[in-house]
């Protein structure tokens, strides 16, 4: 269904939410951005924040067999984002916790008008989703709502229609405009395993982890003992990862776990699930301390 | 099972196979029957979990466990009572017997090999060899087993160092393959890589085709069916595509056997 | 909840936003904070704060009965600590007891340890690590330019055109520097690199010297050789804000590239093409312990201090001197004169003028002998002129030379205090625990390698009955009778800040968000230092003659162990050995050997080697690498299991007292295990 929503009750909204809720959404704390508990509507801004809230469906760190009930709403998640985390149902969906928190987490996503410094997620299937619960897109002085869960209308929303279909697609097209597609076509099939590019980046990659830590569609996780079981979110760029007993490394050096990184993301997923596991956020060049580019790797391909 | 919830279980028995293998056998929480040549992720408490292939089962899981670090170390210390996690069963498995079929195994791959000759066995099939490489006649595990296999099938054991008590072959696993019965068979593989790939560069020189080689493959692992992503060859997942692959699927990804 | 706060590790000071419930960290995010890290965090802020949810922090307070602990209630913890530590003071008198403070604790936590060790206990044995780390910085740079901190700010570094390091693994120390370097080098921008290991930034080096460890001195002043015999100095700027330039002219004199190269072993090219480009380009310093943990550390560091004033590369935008600073708040805790030869504000213990500025405000007389230094203590021990030792979030069981001896100066305590928030290695040495509040759980400001003063803030609550440090402290100084009323950190700052000049004004509200650099005045901080005059008025060049250091190659010890830390770890290991990435990424300790030596001596990778030098040996796993050259090793010093400083070199620089852990001469052997 579409609806859409004069700008100013988006407040008096999430008020409303908050009532039944507990929502989180981006407020702004000093300079930065982040998602946080919303006490009221007016807290929220709907800016980019650096980390995407991926840790609701899937948290950094917890102990296994442990998941709390609570019903939450994050409110004000990247189209990115959430893409993102259809693709990590389709890895981690099989297991029971994160089902079972999964349903407990209800994403409403806001479409971006405006690229974003690093973003390009045009390439990918852009910020306008085809799957979600509620999709905000600002036009002007009303948002259009692409609604999929009854449960979440306001009393202010009020039905939309073409009209409304119209505005979205002209607010689309100047997007893609503004922000056009990098080629992927055969990404897959054209991504070496040789690439120099590989031992260029692991000149300069201190192996910070970021880019695994702050993408939204990476999955990997370790686990350990600490008293009891937990698991926590691992990095594919760290030597550890791969080590076995005895110093066995299948991945030893930094270049071939950067390489593993690019190809896992542009060709094994892909072999695997027929999509690529990347949705142009950005979020890994905004947060690599020195500016590894996945665009760079993907024009060079 | 596809959680990480592990299940409580109970260690039956004990035995010391060599100085730093031990066997135990742990009651049978889980419902669900393996197929030979399948894993568990034990749990070992404030020490972590570790996948470990099953070598045998009927009222109890067999396994066999060789002492390398922090898990193995702890699970080493444990005594008969006392509790461990379960997992489980994880992988493909072995191909099903279908022809004549060269088991080579090396060091602690001889585990899994006797789930695959054991329920075979059971099955009334005794068109097998196995070729078994330890590192000196002390390493040797399942002394009796090999004994009493070898009035069915044949049984050839190399050790890479002999000593006064050995009168059998001494060298690499490879240096017995004269003794391979029947080239025109399915050659399991389950050992260190860097056996695996010398046994490959062998067999090829015998004109056996890829596709007829299998190899049972080692990769760090957390999870045990395909989420942690931590044991991918490429495309694929140790833990859930494999551990057993054919030599033909992975031979061309650059990682699979460095 | 959520809060801004400041990573625990190194002294980068990244600012994190930490997301939690109160019991555990459900997120963490890095700061946009372009002062310091626009956004990113290296491997040991992403996860290394999992040490605060472990679960085997310290809850209860210990003591020791028989061999093991009791738990035992904070009020007779007091009770017996402000016992016996009254009854070796009524004994024994003020010197015979000493206090360790810690880097790893806040402004004001180090604040009240030495004011506790001051006004209440009337010593100045109170000391901490930058004693063994940038003890020689502080003495070399107050002797200089009148200020031992870094002269400019993170943020300058976009502002030059040519970085010089010198002794610092940058990339794996401070990484979010390292990546700033790096990130300017890759948009045209030059890097000299002086290091003997091939270390990770050396991939971005416009130039590489290779020095031999120890010979710092001798490269930073054949330098400056080449810079006046070509005429690349700053004569204005000498004869303006400088003193004391023709005796540094005499000794430079001595150190023709010729005799340089011979020292140092780099070509004279090399040294050569650096200083020269040094001179023309606005360039920053960088240096570390490479430079510091030497016995000639004060005048390594005098030298650098040298070279920047020489070429006028100092107190303007883009240019400066950057002693990166270890941990989180070494800076802070020198600022707070955790130090035993140094007030609050670096005013001497003799300086009879800034003493009583303390007794005046702490209303006592206070002693004006230097008090005993951190390495120091451990021999007074032995001696038995120290009788108790109370130490706050240190593990000098791992951390400093001759571990044995520190074990055995134990031994003659009568009391031994470790306040900490793990049992550690020294820990377990105690007669009483105490469980402190790690940075997780308290508020507080830390102050980072570019002296910028920042807020901590509490995201967890404390773990079982643990207290924060400057509580601690305050209920031992209240229970020995003394009126300290501080209900919360802030109070404690606003004495700081009226004492501390550096500090002068300074008040929480001020750094809210976001931190002010020292000195400050009032909410307003200082970005780069000593643009109009040096904070000693004139700039006083003081020249050194290279010594040898003081062990060197010999037929019985025919090589140089140098030691520092690894990315993945942190010091002693208390934090990061606890977070389980971390300790997966670096479990083991080693020893680098070059494959070229390793091979004359059978070894391979993974071997286990014997290093014995005069001090002791330890056994360690070889690990090959060209990082090392010939004829040297370097090892790590987290790991009790092979802990190295059992056998480092303990002469210590004779101004700063810092010990010379970057070079010992060692023999190697295989070992059995
Ligand atoms: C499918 C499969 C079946 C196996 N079957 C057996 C068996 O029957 N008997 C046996 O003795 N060993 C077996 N192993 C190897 C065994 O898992 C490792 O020896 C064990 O994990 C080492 O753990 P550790 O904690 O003692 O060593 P550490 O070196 O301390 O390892 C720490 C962690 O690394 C991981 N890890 C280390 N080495 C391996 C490895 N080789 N494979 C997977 N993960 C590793 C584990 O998660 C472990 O907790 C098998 C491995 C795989 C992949
Ligand atoms: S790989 Fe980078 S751009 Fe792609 S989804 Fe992950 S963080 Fe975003
Ligand atoms: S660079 Fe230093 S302060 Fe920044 S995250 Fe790493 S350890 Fe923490
Ligand atoms: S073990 Fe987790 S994906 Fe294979």
């Amino acid at each position: 269904m579409i609806y859409k929503l004069k700008k100013e009750f988006l407040q008096e909204y999430i008020d409303d939410l908050i009532k039944n809720y507990e929502v989180w959404g981006p407020k702004k704390i000093g300079n930065d951005v982040i998602f946080s508990k919303l006490e009221k509507g007016s807290e929220f801004t709907d800016e980019r924040t650096i980390l995407g809230p991926k840790n609701f469906i899937y948290p950094p760190r917890e102990k296994i067999g442990e998941i709390d009930d609570k019903e939450v709403i994050v409110i004000g998640v990247k189209s990115c984002d959430l893409l993102g985390y259809r693709m990590l149902d389709d890895v981690l969906g099989i297991d029971p916790s994160y089902a079972e928190r999964r349903k407990r987490v209800h994403f409403l996503n806001f479409v971006c008008t405006e690229p974003c410094q690093y973003g390009f997620c045009t390439t990918f299937s852009g910020p306008r989703l085809m799957e979600y619960e509620m999709q905000f897109t600002d036009i002007g002085n009303y948002y259009v709502i692409e609604c999929n869960n009854k449960n979440l209308i306001g009393k202010r929303f009020e039905e939309g229609g073409e009209n409304e279909i119209k505005a979205l697609e002209i607010i689309m097209s100047d997007f893609y405009k503004k922000m056009p597609p990098l080629d992927v076509k055969d990404l897959d099939k054209k991504i070496s395993w040789n690439d120099p590019k590989y031992a260029e980046f692991a000149k300069r990659c201190i192996s910070c982890g970021a880019c695994n830590f702050a993408c939204p569609t990476c999955f990997c996780f370790d686990t350990y003992d600490d008293n009891g079981l937990y698991r926590e979110w691992d990095s594919c760029i760290l030597s550890g990862f791969t080590r076995m007993a005895g110093n066995i490394n299948p991945r030893p050096t930094l270049d071939l776990r950067l390489r593993q990184r690019f190809m896992h993301k542009l060709k094994f997923h892909y072999e695997n699930f027929s999509y690529y596991l990347c949705t142009g956020c950005g979020r890994c060049i905004e947060t690599c301390p020195v500016r590894i580019d996945i665009r760079d790797f993907i024009r060079g391909v | 099972m596809r959680s990480m919830i592990p299940v409580k279980s109970r260690i039956i028995d004990i035995y010391k196979e060599t100085d730093d293998i031990k066997t135990f056998i742990v009651e049978k929480t889980i419902d669900e029957d393996p197929v030979p040549g399948q894993f568990y992720e034990i749990y070992v408490r404030d020490a972590g979990e570790i996948p470990i292939s099953i070598a045998s089962w009927n009222d109890g899981l067999i396994f066999s466990v060789k002492r390398v670090g922090a898990v193995t170390e702890k699970l080493h210390k444990l005594v008969k009572g006392d509790y461990i996690g379960l997992r489980g069963p994880y992988g493909n498995g072995f191909p099903e017997h279908r022809r004549f079929t060269v088991l080579i195994a090396g060091g602690i791959g001889l585990p899994p090999a006797r789930s695959y000759i054991e329920y075979w066995l059971s099955k009334g099939a005794k068109d097998m060899q196995l070729l078994y490489g330890a590192r000196t006649p002390s390493d040797i595990v399942y002394k009796k087993l090999l004994d009493y296999w070898s009035n069915y099938i044949d049984v050839q054991i190399t050790v890479d160092r002999g000593d006064s008590t050995w009168d059998g072959n001494v060298g690499v696993v490879t240096t017995i393959f004269n003794r391979i019965k029947n080239k025109d068979a399915d050659f399991l593989i389950i050992g260190p890589e860097i056996m695996m790939k010398f046994s490959i560069i062998e067999l090829k020189k015998m004109g056996v085709s890829d596709d007829n080689i299998y190899l049972s493959m080692e990769r760090r692992m957390k999870c045990g069916f395909g989420i942690c992503g931590h044991c991918n060859i490429g495309r694929y997942y140790v833990c859930k595509d494999g551990p057993v692959f054919r030599y033909s699927t992975i031979k061309d990804i650059p990682e699979a056997i460095h | 909840m959520e809060v801004k706060t400041v990573c625990p590790y190194c002294g980068v000071g990244c600012n994190i936003i930490v997301v939690s419930d109160g019991n555990k960290i459900l997120n963490i995010i890095p700061s946009k904070y372009d002062a310091i890290n626009y956004g990113t965090i290296c491997i040991k802020g992403w996860k290394g704060l999992s040490f605060a949810e472990s679960n085997k922090r310290l809850k209860k307070p210990l003591l020791k009965k028989g061999d093991g602990f009791i738990e035992i209630t904070w009020e007779e913890a007091i009770k017996i600590a402000v016992k016996r530590l009254k009854e070796i003071f009524e004994k024994y008198g003020p010197d015979s007891i000493g206090f360790q403070s810690s880097a790893k604790c806040t402004n004001e936590d180090n604040y009240l340890m030495q004011k506790l060790a001051r006004q209440v206990f009337k010593t100045n044995n109170v000391d901490h690590c930058a004693r063994s780390c940038h003890a020689s910085t502080i003495e070399g740079l107050i002797s200089t330019i009148g200020s031992g901190a870094m002269t400019t700010s993170i943020r300058d570094i976009d502002n030059s055109e040519l970085y010089f390091i010198i002794g610092s693994n940058t990339t794996e120390q401070h990484p979010i520097i390292g990546a700033r370097i790096i990130n300017n080098v890759l948009i045209g921008k030059k890097l000299i690199l002086a290091d003997p290991r091939k270390i990770q930034i050396s991939n971005f080096a416009t130039i590489h010297m290779r020095q031999y460890p120890g010979t710092d001195l001798a490269l930073l002043n054949t330098m400056a050789n080449v810079i006046v015999e070509k005429g690349l100095y700053d004569k204005k700027f000498i004869e303006e804000r400088t003193e004391n330039f023709e005796e540094y002219l005499k000794v430079i004199d001595f150190y023709d590239v010729d005799r340089g190269s011979r020292i140092t072993g780099v070509e004279p090219e090399l040294i050569e093409k650096a200083a020269i480009m040094y001179a023309k380009s606005r360039s920053i310093i960088f240096y570390a312990m490479g430079i510091t943990q030497h016995t000639q550390g004060t005048e390594n560091v005098q030298a650098i201090a040298n070279l920047a004033m020489l070429t006028g590369n100092i107190g303007k935008k883009g240019t400066g001197i950057a002693p990166l600073r270890g941990h989180n708040n070494v800076q802070g805790a020198s600022d707070m004169g955790a130090l035993a030869d140094f007030l609050p504000g670096y005013k001497r213990v003799y300086d009879d003028e800034g003493r009583k500025i303390f007794e005046k405000a702490w209303n006592t007389q206070l002693p004006s002998k230097p008090g005993a230094a951190l390495n120091e203590m451990f021999d007074l021990s032995r001696k038995g002129k120290i009788k108790g030792l109370y130490i706050m979030g240190e593990n000098p069981v791992i951390s400093e030379p001759e571990s044995d001896l520190i074990i055995e100066s134990f031994k003659n305590l009568e009391f031994l205090i470790v306040q900490d928030i793990f049992l550690t290695e020294t820990a377990i040495y105690a007669d009483l625990v105490l469980p402190s509040l790690s940075f997780a759980e308290k508020l507080g400001t830390f102050t980072n390698t570019e002296r910028r003063i920042q807020m901590v803030r509490p995201f967890l609550s404390p773990p079982g009955e643990a207290k924060a440090d400057w509580e601690i402290i305050t209920m031992i100084a209240r229970e020995m009778g003394y009126d300290w009323r501080y209900s919360s950190p802030e109070d404690i700052m606003n004495e700081i800040s009226s004492l501390v000049p550096q500090y002068s004004g300074l008040t929480y509200s001020c750094i809210e968000y976001n931190g002010v650099q020292w000195p400050v005045n009032g909410c307003k901080g200082t970005e780069i230092m000593h643009t109009q005059n040096f904070t000693r008025g004139k700039g006083k060049f003081i020249p050194s003659y290279w010594k040898r250091p003081d062990e060197y190659t010999d037929k019985e010890y025919p090589f140089i162990l140098t030691t520092g830390r690894l990315y993945y770890q942190f010091h002693t290991g208390t934090m990061t050995r606890k977070s389980n990435i971390l300790e997966r990424e670096a479990p083991e300790p080693f020893a680098e050997i070059n494959p070229d030596d390793a091979k004359t001596m059978g070894i391979r990778d993974g071997d286990c080697i014997k290093i014995t030098s005069k001090y002791g040996s330890v056994n360690i796993r070889a690990r090959l690498t060209d990082m090392v050259p010939k004829g040297i090793l370097f090892a790590p010093f987290h790991y009790f299991e092979s802990p190295i400083n059992r056998i480092t070199n303990p002469k210590t620089d004779p101004v700063a007292k810092i010990p010379e852990l970057k070079v010992t001469a060692v023999r190697i052997e295989r070992c059995y295990p």
